[in-house]
């Protein structure tokens, strides 16, 4: 008889995390990233213990959004996640400078579950996982391993270049079983100092696949600047201020689902 | 440093899974260790017999197996050893490394042993496509039960 602990590891790891949320899109380029540290951000500074996973291990991002480069430390029981920001993080971009991580297979799939079975989140309200573009081993392995406290925040753009592939995201959502909160409409819109409300992208949906769009993030000019160079989110107001509301409704659609 | 925790889901492992099939015991099991995640042998070793204390994996034979994680380049044909390259690895990746609670600083690869993908190189032709021959960190084969 052989036997695979593994499972075991990752049940232990997460036991004392109430919800994971999701975030996802299928497409690359939407702003998973942005919104899901945003997301953490803003549910963080509502009195929520929070922690972020950047599980899109090829193209690892969330590193950037913060001003430690280090603090991970190791114990008994694993690895205990970088806290900065009022956030637990854990991204391989922290491990890996600015090296390619080629990481192909069946290593990439011990490798993801290594990121669950290694670090010790301890008591979490909400884990938001930042996933990456496309459909593959990343998505089921986290419904797999997570599902009774799996939720998942889908993020698009009005494009319909991003709506199509997002389309069949929500419909493999939906064949794993997998609650969707919401979907975020990001890069929505920006406003003119005319005025007028331009749309460069299109028009966008409301709803998609019975999945109601829960917010739309406007263009924010001093994005890039707060996120990456400031790192101080706040300073983008006009994104910052949208994102607050849609962390609102996606925590209070969370509660309503598992109440 | 995260040999207890490895054991103890060992050790729960494989007392849930001899449970499910009624047995009376666990007379012996093999682990396998491979030497890219530079797991302790003897921490894994002492932690799965004082964690299995009162199980019906206690008192069982442990038959361990250390092996050196070879690499092999898909592109040169180049098979390689960890031990060769450990050194330079320690050296090149000080600035990432992990401290533990003990004062102890290990590479992320103990951790993260497929981080050994962004970490090396094939020493003869530079590139990154290679792949890990046998073990890189630890599997349990061979769990013998007593019906």
């Amino acid at each position: 008889m052989s036997i695979s602990f593994k499972e075991k590891l990752i049940e232990k790891k997460v036991s004392n995390v109430k919800k994971v949320i999701m975030v996802c899109s299928g497409k690359g380029g939407v702003g998973k990233s942005t919104v899901s540290y945003a997301l953490a951000k803003a549910i963080s500074e509502n009195g929520k213990r929070v922690g972020l996973l950047d599980l899109d291990i090829h193209g690892p991002v969330e590193q950037l959004f913060f001003k430690v480069k280090k603090g991970f430390s190791g114990s008994k029981e694993g690895l205990k996640p970088i806290f900065s920001d009022g956030l637990k993080v854990m991204s391989l971009g922290f491990l890996s400078k600015d090296e390619p991580i080629p990481i192909k297979g069946k290593y990439k799939e011990e490798i993801l579950e290594n990121l669950f079975s290694e670090v010790m989140w301890g008591d979490l309200d909400f884990l938001i996982v930042d996933m990456p573009p496309g459909v593959s081993d990343e998505l089921f392995l986290v419904s797999r391993t997570l599902s009774k406290k799996l939720v998942a925040v889908v993020v698009t753009t009005p494009s319909l270049l991003s709506l199509s592939v997002v389309r069949r995201m929500i419909k493999l959502l939906h064949q794993e079983k997998v609650k969707v909160v919401g979907i975020i409409e990001n890069l929505s819109y920006f406003t003119c100092r005319c005025g007028e409300q331009v749309k460069p992208f299109g028009e966008g949906v409301e709803e998609l696949e019975g999945e109601k769009v829960i917010g739309k993030l406007p263009i924010d000019p001093k994005l890039e600047e707060a996120l990456v160079f400031s790192k101080k989110i706040e300073n983008a107001s006009i994104f910052w201020s949208s994102i607050k509301k849609i962390a609102v409704e996606v925590v209070e659609e969370i509660e309503t689902y598992f109440s | 440093m995260h040999e207890w925790s490895l054991a103890q889901a060992i050790v729960e492992s494989i007392t849930e899974a001899v449970n499910k099939k009624n047995s009376k015991r666990v007379k012996s099991l093999e682990v396998e260790i491979g030497s890219l995640a530079m797991l302790d042998k003897d921490i894994i070793v002492e932690a799965i017999k004082i964690l299995s204390e009162g199980t019906k994996l206690e008192g069982a034979e442990i038959k361990v197996h250390e092996e050196e994680t070879k690499f092999r380049c898909k592109k040169c044909g180049k098979i390689w050893s960890f031990s060769e390259v450990k050194e330079e690895l320690e050296k090149n990746w000080e600035d990432t490394k992990i401290k533990d609670e003990y004062g102890t600083q290990d590479l992320s690869i103990h951790y993260f042993p497929e981080l050994v993908f962004t970490m090396m190189s094939c020493p003869s032709c530079g590139s990154k496509d290679f792949e890990i021959l046998g073990s890189k960190e630890i599997t349990i084969r061979n769990v013998v039960i007593e019906v």
